[in-house]
């Protein structure tokens, strides 16, 4: 995506440009604000529908004085983490395996494709009648998502390490221990950060759908909650909480992914 | 010749039955359930038909979705209990109350003796009662424990979680819907306990849209009247209606579940005070819990969303309202 440097190439004033670029989010939020006012001031829709920004900021303020905001934020970020550990683990290790293993790749491979599509959302019952009300449901829901995302992709970037880095590693007499640390897994390990990022996304996605039932507190709970009395404005406040709880993971998964994989970059 | 065959054909056409073009459309929110055999009677009999309406009925899960879809203008009716009425009065949206068909006041607490010989409600002290937080029996139980002065940890469940959790001990007591006893019943078999507390009456209601009753006045009449109709026949042979609903809810009720529940439903087509004080209260306790903001709500403001025109056509004496 072409940020403002290149929006404004060939202008003769591209230090404003160059100056610009750290500003391009704030741009597009400062967009969206706008067009978010200007459609609530027009009157065309009721406020209790599509309220109006700072009727979704005075109920994220109604929210945060109140506490809400932080306990429903430690127990969405508990659980998405835990979830997302134990699924991320179990993904790798299975995807590693998968991917380089005949017999592995035999057994697992067609049932955890038949696996994938199924979303979290139906496994909810089920996951009820197994784990119960208390937190195993939610973080058995959760870490099936990340599990399945993770595996696909650590599956995908074993099977396709160059063969050419293969052999030469074998020329050069390396153990198959050592070719597999030093060779496999990094050649592999792009796209196993790409299924960590999508499984961030995903562990929140199912967060959601693991705190319909059996929650008291969390984003999700909220989220209902305030479809439960109509409050449009908290839903608001709660999916903009949300999405910059996504985004704020992303953006440090992201981060930490470049340190590792730093080849990648180069 | 030719001018008598034009006449026998528009004499042909007049006298033909009407058919679905000629009739009113309107659209319901209402599953077949126990607590509105009213409209079972009134569809089965053809009453709202006759009437010149095309009923169409469509289901949702739960009486919020119904009334988000009544409050959104996907239908013009819908069928609830009382609370999303009162939260929708809460938050100004455009709809009135237009009948109250029954009042339920059986809602009980279960428990599973395994873990918990319920015997009062004052056995729940200290237990965890599952429950759907923002639904009727949430203010049900919410006014139950805070009168006994009883301290609960309150569990959120789906409806269709409770019993499940009941079974596997993660909930002491559950409070589920009406519907979901007979399974409870089932499933708990000997260990199941109940208390029925009391003091608190579920009213299952039709409310219609702000533009329903604005530009279809005639259209509601109808309906109302026909529900009045269908509420006679209810009430003087139970039993013909009973069977009528076992056979509408195929087979998620049977008949003998549905003829032990009748006794604790009062089936009359009305709109009195006891439903204004029950939104008034409940709308008190959504502001006093921080739900819905504002300010608490009286008869006065509660008034305008109870609209009893038409049930006052169709039946005089079935309007008690101050």
């Amino acid at each position: 995506m072409p940020g403002p440097a290149a929006v404004f190439a060939g202008s003769r004033d591209s230090w404003v440009a160059r100056a610009l670029e750290p500003l391009t989010p704030l741009l597009s939020f400062a967009m969206v604000l706008a067009v978010w006012s200007l459609v609530c001031l027009s009157g065309i829709v009721s406020d209790s529908v599509f309220p109006p920004p700072w009727q979704a900021w005075e109920a994220a303020v109604e929210l945060y004085q109140t506490g809400v905001l932080a306990s429903d934020f430690a127990a969405s970020i508990s659980r998405a983490a835990i979830g997302f550990a134990i699924g991320a683990t179990l993904g790798i290790a299975t995807g590693l395996l998968t991917g380089r293993t005949a017999l592995f790749s035999l057994l697992l491979n067609p049932f955890l494709r038949v696996m994938r599509p199924i979303p979290a959302i139906a496994l909810v019952p089920v996951a009820i009648v197994w784990f119960g009300i208390g937190e195993g449901s939610k973080y058995f829901l959760i870490s099936y998502t990340v599990f399945l995302t993770v595996w696909f992709n650590t599956h995908h970037g074993m099977e396709y390490v160059p063969d050419i880095y293969i052999r030469a590693s074998r020329c050069l007499g390396a153990p198959r221990w050592r070719e597999f640390c030093t060779v496999t897994i990094p050649a592999a390990a792009p796209h196993i950060l790409g299924g960590i990022r999508l499984g961030v996304a995903l562990a929140l996605l199912s967060l959601v759908a693991a705190e319909l039932s059996g929650a008291t507190s969390g984003i999700g709970y909220r989220l209902q909650e305030a479809r439960q009395y109509i409050r449009t404005d908290r839903m608001f406040a709660l999916l903009i909480e949300l999405g910059l709880l996504g985004a704020g993971l992303d953006w440090i998964v992201n981060q930490i992914g470049r340190r590792i994989v730093h080849w990648e970059q180069a | 010749m030719k001018n008598q065959l034009c006449l026998c054909v528009l004499a042909a056409l007049a006298c033909a039955p009407a058919g679905a073009a000629d009739l009113a459309p309107v659209t319901l929110a209402w599953a077949p359930n126990p607590q509105t055999p009213q409209i079972d009677v009134a569809i089965a009999r053809g009453f709202f038909r006759d009437a010149g309406l095309d009923v169409k009925t469509v289901s949702f899960p739960t009486g919020r979705e119904a009334f988000e879809a009544l409050a959104g203008g996907q239908v013009d009716m819908a069928f609830m209990a009382e609370l999303p009425a009162t939260i929708g009065a809460l938050r100004a949206q455009p709809f009135a109350v237009v009948a109250d068909l029954s009042r339920y006041r059986g809602s009980r607490l279960i428990a599973n003796a395994k873990t918990l010989d319920m015997k009062t409600t004052a056995d729940a002290a200290g237990k965890k009662v599952g429950l759907t937080i923002g639904a009727n029996l949430d203010y049900f139980t919410s006014r139950l424990f805070a009168a006994a002065k009883i301290n609960v940890t309150i569990v959120n469940a789906s409806p269709p979680d409770l019993l499940p959790a009941l079974l596997r001990g993660d909930i002491d007591i559950a409070v589920p819907f009406p519907t979901f006893y007979p399974a409870a019943a089932k499933a708990l078999g000997e260990n199941y306990r109940e208390v029925l507390p009391g003091g608190y009456a579920v009213h299952n209601i039709v409310a219609a849209s702000s533009p329903f009753i604005k530009m279809k006045p005639a259209e509601l009449e109808k309906f109302i009247a026909a529900l009045v109709k269908a509420d006679a026949i209810v009430r003087a042979g139970p039993a013909a209606a009973q069977a009528l609903v076992a056979e509408n809810l195929k087979g998620a009720f049977t008949l003998e579940s549905v003829t032990k529940m009748w006794g604790e439903y009062d089936f009359h087509t009305e709109l009195a005070d006891d439903l204004t004080d029950l939104l008034v209260d409940q709308g008190a306790w959504l502001i006093e819990k921080g739900a819905v903001k504002g300010a608490a709500p009286t008869a006065a403001s509660m008034r305008p969303y109870i609209a009893e025109a038409a049930l006052r056509k169709a039946d005089a004496s079935a309007v008690r309202l101050k």
